[in-house]
């Protein structure tokens, strides 16, 4: 979706605050993370639906919130969906499970990345000068307006990976991932810094094609 | 946002945070003692101190490092018992400079760094330096050459990344445990570089 949090490259934010090193700014904000972990953790919801949910909402609401606060909402909508309300004494979520206490800090250590399943084989090739589909979907996407539309060089071939657009949207698919580098120019033409560029991951489905020349 | 726009406590936040727990925990959903063991996880057991270890691994070893820049998912535990799941470690040389960000939220190497700063997630970071690194650098005192390339990453899909900074000249013969003091967490996102002997001396 368009989104205010798809802000790479915006004008009018004002200089960075390197002195801004707060992680959280109250006691309350450690809960939201928390539980907020510990429920994608147990499979309540996924972390795609919950970028999902924190990018659905009014431009000004999004500015004028709080970091963590942002979070709350979100959490807030995606527990009532799942019929958790005080209204309901019994609820039932599908797929999720309670992970004791005393197993998070031994998970986490030894945390994997699921291998995925096969695919066909990959449609592009590292050298490979492509162009960034442009495209607007109303629904979640991790496809920044940035490139949209820019032509970049396939880099890195990164592998199969959850497609974060369908899991957000409770579908389950795999892309190819490209590592693809666009030069400063190709983003801000006469506004861009010498000798400098941007490296983003692409899903297949975010290349629009292969492309003769730059 | 600054601190200062924190200073007056909404009692109404904090009834929705109480409400909230309250609520999934009475329905049998969370375990308080789990959201406690998190915030105790992200607060007290990880942290750039953890990234350090590697980056000074990295730099007395070159087959740790030429290893854990092919694949750092199989590598780190190794060291600091923590697999590095989804990390990519980008190298620092004379001729490309690397820098991290989440322009669409805030992802972050949380596995190997801890949470990320305030800064990190602030729009004036994630919207502006995909645009104009060389300024948002100098704004962290970082001024790159013009030429060496700056090359931002933006953290948009599933693997996060991680900085491998330069060495710094005159460490040579230290011990990896000194040599990891240099390692500052502002160097492993690329708005910083390792500190010289001098500036470590002098903190």
């Amino acid at each position: 979706m368009d989104g205010i949090h798809d802000m790479g490259g915006m004008h009018g934010f004002g200089p960075v605050d390197p002195n801004y090193e707060t992680v959280f700014e109250r006691e309350e904000y450690k809960r939201i993370y928390g539980i907020n972990m510990l429920s994608i953790l147990q499979r309540a919801y996924n972390i795609d639906k919950t970028r999902y949910y924190m990018e659905n909402v009014s431009p000004a609401v999004y500015l004028t919130t709080p970091y963590w606060e942002r979070w709350l909402g979100m959490i807030e909508r995606l527990y009532a969906e799942l019929g958790v309300t005080p209204e309901a004494a019994e609820v039932a979520i599908p797929d999720a499970m309670l992970i004791p206490a005393d197993k998070l800090w031994p998970r986490f250590k030894a945390a994997k990345v699921p291998a995925p399943p096969a695919l066909p084989a990959p449609k592009f090739v590292t050298g490979m000068l492509i162009r960034a589909r442009r495209d607007a979907p109303a629904t979640h996407t991790r496809l920044p307006r940035y490139v949209r539309g820019c032509i970049g060089r396939i880099e890195q071939y990164m592998g199969i990976f959850r497609f974060a657009d369908a899991f957000a949207s409770d579908r389950s698919e795999f892309q190819h991932v490209y590592s693809v580098r666009f030069d400063g120019a190709e983003m801000w033409g006469s506004a861009s810094e010498p000798n400098t560029c941007v490296r983003i991951e692409l899903y297949e489905s975010y290349i629009e094609g292969r492309v003769d020349h730059d | 946002m600054s601190d200062e726009e924190f200073t007056d406590p909404p009692a109404e936040f904090a009834l929705r945070v109480r409400a909230l727990e309250t609520l999934l925990s009475e329905r049998g959903i969370i375990d308080p003692k789990a959201v406690d063991e998190l915030v105790d996880i992200a607060e007290n057991r990880i942290g750039p101190k953890i990234g350090a270890r590697i980056v000074a691994r990295a730099w007395v070893d070159p087959d740790y490092r030429r290893r854990l820049l092919e694949r750092a998912e199989d590598v780190t535990a190794e060291l600091v018992d923590i697999t590095g799941a989804n990390i990519v470690v980008l190298e620092n040389t004379d001729l490309v400079h690397n820098v991290i960000v989440c322009t669409l939220c805030s992802c972050y190497p949380f596995r190997l760094l801890g949470s990320s700063p305030g800064w990190y997630k602030s729009p004036a970071y994630r919207s502006r330096i995909v645009r104009e690194p060389r300024q948002v650098l100098r704004e962290f005192g970082l001024e790159v050459p013009t030429e060496r390339e700056i090359r931002v990453w933006d953290s948009n899909a599933e693997l996060r990344y991680l900085v491998l900074p330069q060495r710094p000249v005159g460490t040579e013969g230290w011990t990896e445990d000194a040599l990891a003091q240099l390692v500052t967490r502002n160097s492993m996102i690329g708005t910083g570089v390792a500190l010289t002997p001098d500036a470590a001396g002098s903190r």
